[in-house]
């Protein structure tokens, strides 16, 4: 951990255990099925939770949550028993949240300018710079209000350097109040231990892609290349977790009948299956043309699997030397990419990087800069 | 001279969503073989030549958003080498920046109501963009309110060589009380006009409606008084070119219902029948189109002046600008046109419409 925040940590109010309060908006959790921002939400929480010296509340629509209740969901990893419990029993026994107290969004704010100190979280800015891979009322969800809402906040936090050198290429005046927040990767401790006692997935060999199938996530590549004469007589599958998103209509029926026995379309799987998917996979691939951060690349990492990534926004940043890199735009590149990776020794040596870089995010990285800001 | 140092240019990625590029640079006949609108294709031409003109590199990119920052911006960084100058290719949706170069917006899709309302928009969601824009091309747009409002640097690049073939067919104007759908239908029946019909006539005037005029009550009332006033001088003809859609695919049809709808809400009354001296281009007109008659160019607001040459605006005796009497005319943008056509613009107030008229047409509709 970095020296500043050892610093930061010993300030004389944290000495006295006046802990500083903080509200944290928790709408994601609310969530039945909890992946992208509501597990960063859960992850955020945890961390601070861990941390132990913040007075944490929650809220939702500025409506207090019970403590317990929020703790009850991130043990049962779903918002289902919240939100019901939110609907059934709001109006006799909620109460309005502390405004009072800094109040942290994790995502975007809904409204902005409630409690004198605010923070929020910038995921990504690909709705104001690639707004065409995005459903119209998604832009407008995330764009009609980003200014206000940055104006509004005391500090920016930014899911990775690349979403912070893309906000702030958009939004100069914001760069002194933005600090980084990196997620981290935890699986629940039992998974280890009961993949181990099943059998390895009867899959062959295969590499793994991670994420909702959608334009952005670049699929059509991999597409492509599957049709190039070094790939085609390849055993090598590529097994796809994630739902059907949005704006592909098309892409699933227009698969060859070649293309198709090459993939697999898990559709959602539970985060086990997920978890046994990237553990028995030789790498995984990250087609991507844009990320915010890109966390089933850290989930690869740490449990030992390099991933052959577009060289593209916060990729690098996150898979450091774990990873062969290409253009997204080019299959020739990608097809090379993937001969890299592929070959035996150049995928041992990749692998002694996933695990070293993978422990570089933490929960205790995650929590330090909102620690900070409540100090200083 | 303008780019002499190279010029690195964002390629708006919607109109290339269907692109097969081998990577993410890209050179200008690369771009040109991919399936582009007309506009983006003249921008793009006009870019290679005039590139090409002052002995620069010229390297279009495809995504540019990608390179945000470390590796990334520098295996860019590191392909573009010494090119200072980085222009985005804008359809109004987005506008990039690239860090590190100074950068230069050239919206080559004023014509279209929709683009221009959502360069609007952007410019409202992400108002710290417009002032890192050091120079806009072929565009005088003004960004925020009040003191906060920011014009970067016009600067004019304009088409020198023949700009395109006729492409042109001719339609009667005429409109009736049935809709706009059976009016169209009855121009398709009708088919097209001989070309050579524009050549009956000693004086023309040729106004080439854009998508951003036809959506203009003032605008539209203003022609419906064009038309109006030469049903007493059969011996001129008033040429309207109906206004493109953004897409790469536009039909007859729709362009003349977007014309007429316009005329139809907004300029009052009309007649009824078959005009002779009012006839619809259905595309701009080639200068070989134009008919060897005394002609007047009137140039509504985001005509797309800089695809056709100096030369050709020179075939006119009289170039008029249409602008709202409420508004100046900014003195860069005056200048600009006056350089682009080879003579002062003529300006053509626009009043707004009556009450009756904006609240919709004589009650077609």
């Amino acid at each position: 951990m970095s020296k500043t925040k050892r610093r930061t940590l010993k300030t004389p109010a944290i000495a006295r255990g006046a802990k500083p309060r903080l509200t944290v908006d928790v709408g994601p959790l609310l969530e039945t099925f909890w992946t992208g921002i509501p597990v960063f939400t859960r992850r955020l929480v945890q961390a601070l939770l861990a941390d132990g010296r913040v007075d944490l509340s929650y809220c939702f629509n500025l409506t207090e949550l019970p403590a317990a209740k929020v703790h009850a969901a991130l043990t049962m990893g779903t918002g289902a028993f919240l939100r019901n419990h939110y609907e059934a029993h709001a109006y006799a026994s909620y109460r309005p949240a502390d405004t009072s107290a800094p109040l942290l969004y994790p995502s975007n704010k809904k409204v902005a300018g409630v409690s004198p100190r605010e923070a929020s979280v910038v995921h990504d800015i690909s709705t104001l710079v690639m707004p065409e891979n995005h459903e119209t009322a998604n832009v407008d969800h995330h764009m009609d209000s980003l200014a206000q809402e940055l104006a509004s906040d005391e500090l920016v936090l930014c899911a990775s350097e690349a979403t912070q050198a893309a906000l702030t290429t958009y939004f100069p005046s914001v760069a002194a109040k933005t600090r980084i927040m990196y997620q981290y990767v935890d699986w629940p401790e039992g998974f280890a231990l009961m993949d181990h006692n099943l059998p390895r997935p009867e899959l062959g060999r295969y590499a793994v892609v991670v994420g909702t199938i959608e334009p952005r996530k670049n699929l059509s590549i991999l597409l492509h290349a599957l049709s190039l004469p070094e790939l085609r007589e390849s055993d090598l599958k590529f097994v796809i977790i994630g739902k059907v998103g949005w704006l592909v209509e098309g892409f699933l029926e227009a698969l060859t009948l070649a293309q198709r026995e090459r993939l697999i379309f898990t559709g959602f799987v539970s985060e086990f299956v997920k978890y046994r998917l990237i553990a028995h996979a030789e790498f995984m691939v990250f087609p991507s043309l844009y990320e915010g951060f890109g966390i089933p690349a850290l989930e690869a990492l740490s449990l030992g699997k390099p991933v052959l990534a577009a060289r593209t926004s916060s990729f690098p940043e996150v898979i450091g030397k774990a990873g062969v890199y290409f253009d997204p735009l080019s299959v020739t590149e990608f097809a090379a990419a993937l001969a890299e990776i592929e070959a035996p020794a150049r995928l041992v040596e990749l692998t002694t990087h996933t695990r070293v870089q993978a422990a570089q995010f933490t929960p205790a990285r995650m929590a330090s800069p909102v620690l900070e800001w409540l100090v200083a | 001279m303008l780019f002499d140092k190279g010029l690195a240019v964002s390629l708006p990625a919607r109109e290339l969503a269907e692109a097969t590029p081998e990577g993410a640079l890209l050179d200008a006949e690369a771009v040109l073989r991919q399936r582009l609108s007309s506009g983006l294709r003249a921008a793009v031409q006009l870019l290679r030549d005039h590139v090409e003109a002052v002995g620069g590199r010229l390297v279009f990119i495809l995504r540019s958003e990608i390179f945000t920052h470390g590796e990334a911006l520098a295996w860019l960084n590191a392909r573009l080498g010494e090119v200072e100058d980085h222009l985005s290719l804008s359809d109004g949706v987005v506008v990039h920046l690239l860090p590190g170069r100074r950068n230069h917006l050239f919206f080559y899709r004023s014509s279209q109501a929709e683009a221009v309302a959502a360069l609007r928009r952007l410019a409202m969601r992400a108002p710290e963009l417009a002032p890192q824009l050091v120079s806009q091309v072929n565009s005088c747009l003004g960004f925020g309110e009040g003191k906060a409002k920011y014009t970067p640097r016009p600067v004019l690049l304009q088409a020198t060589g023949q700009a395109f073939a006729g492409m042109a067919s001719f339609r009667e104007f005429y409109f009736n009380d049935c809709g706009i759908e059976d009016s169209v239908a009855r121009n398709e029946l009708a088919g097209d006009l001989p070309a050579d019909k524009l050549a009956l006539y000693g004086e023309v005037t040729y106004i080439p409606v854009t998508g951003v005029a036809a959506a203009d009550p003032a605008f539209n009332l203003y022609v419906a008084q064009r038309i109006r006033a030469v049903l007493r001088t059969p011996e001129r003809l008033l040429l309207l070119g109906a206004p493109l859609a953004a897409g790469k695919e536009d039909t007859v049809p729709r362009m003349l219902t977007r014309l007429l709808r316009g005329l139809l809400e907004h300029g009052g009354v009309l007649p009824r029948a078959v005009l002779g001296n009012v006839i619809i281009a259905t595309a701009l007109l080639a200068p070989a189109d134009l008919p060897d008659a005394k002609l007047e160019l009137v140039i509504p607001e985001g005509f797309e002046f800089w695809r056709l040459p100096r030369a050709y605006y020179s075939r006119f005796s009289r170039i008029s600008v249409t602008v709202p009497r409420h508004r100046a005319m900014p003195p860069e943008l005056q200048a600009m046109l006056t350089t682009a056509f080879g003579a002062r613009p003529q300006i053509e107030r626009l009043d707004p419409p009556p009450r009756s008229a904006r609240a919709g047409s004589d009650g077609d509709e």
